[in-house]
């Protein structure tokens, strides 16, 4: 699977905040219904991956960015979730349940997470099923 | 677009409280209204606080205003559940987004989950020693 997506049909450079988190949402939830994606399941995965990036990357530093990249490929929707934060670590002190990376890989079709020490990737692939009516 | 830009609008989100039932059976109805993500959840957590380790009253939370929600929400639900204890119910829309979530994370064998605010309603209505 890629790591990055090539010539996205969408790319969106957010803030590290928790707006980013609807923005980010809205936006693919509206490429997940031209290309005929299940719009919960995309909106919900986003949504899970984005509020990631925000509570856990930039801790201890100044909030970044959020990238949100998506395009159709081969009957599939990739979405790309970066940030330019420290790297994937356990947060004991976090708001959520600590479910949303297995709610996303039950969503997704395929994920991968890419984490380094400048930030980490989540790369999602999501059935289509044609043009919606 | 370049960070700091915003595409869309902010999610709108508010949350209604009214009363319902006889002096006895009293319910706290919070109508929920908007999409409950990270940027509003604490706004869902506050309105719910006030009902923390309520005796004299039901409290019902209806999700049916809600299209969408995601595990920040469902945080603050299940948090509210626990501290809010058995007279808590949550009211959500058949087959929606909010259903899903629910689905996936199999939050509706912890949570009292109706999709009939009436039926919420008369399940927390009765005081425990009557119920």
């Amino acid at each position: 699977m890629e790591d990055n997506i090539l010539t996205p049909d969408l790319d969106l450079l957010l803030p590290g905040d928790a707006g980013s988190v609807s923005e980010a949402r809205n936006a693919v939830r509206l490429l997940a219904r031209e290309v005929g994606a299940s719009e919960d399941d995309v909106s919900l995965a986003v949504s899970e991956a984005v509020a990631n990036a925000v509570l856990h990357a930039f801790r201890g530093r100044t909030a970044g960015t959020v990238r949100v990249q998506a395009a159709p490929r081969n009957g599939m929707l990739l979405v790309s979730v970066g940030d330019d934060g420290g790297g994937m670590a356990h947060n004991s002190q976090s708001r959520g349940l600590g479910v949303g990376i297995s709610l996303i890989s039950r969503l997704a079709n395929e994920v991968s997470f890419r984490s380094t020490g400048s930030g980490t990737t989540v790369l999602m692939t999501f059935e289509t099923f044609g043009q919606p009516a | 677009m370049t960070a700091g830009e915003r595409g869309f609008p902010p999610s709108s989100f508010r949350v209604e409280l009214s009363e319902t039932g006889s002096e006895r059976t009293r319910v706290h109805l919070l109508e929920a209204v908007g999409e409950v993500d990270l940027s509003c959840a604490d706004e869902l957590a506050e309105s719910l606080s006030q009902f923390d380790g309520a005796t004299d009253a039901g409290v019902v939370l209806d999700l049916q205003g809600v299209p969408f929600m995601d595990s920040s929400g469902l945080a603050v639900v299940m948090g509210a559940a626990e501290r809010i204890g058995p007279r808590f119910a949550v009211v959500i829309a058949e087959g929606g987004a909010v259903d899903r979530l629910f689905e996936l994370t199999e939050a509706r064998s912890t949570l009292p989950t109706f999709i009939d605010v009436g039926e919420a309603i008369g399940s927390v209505g009765a005081p425990a020693a009557e119920a």
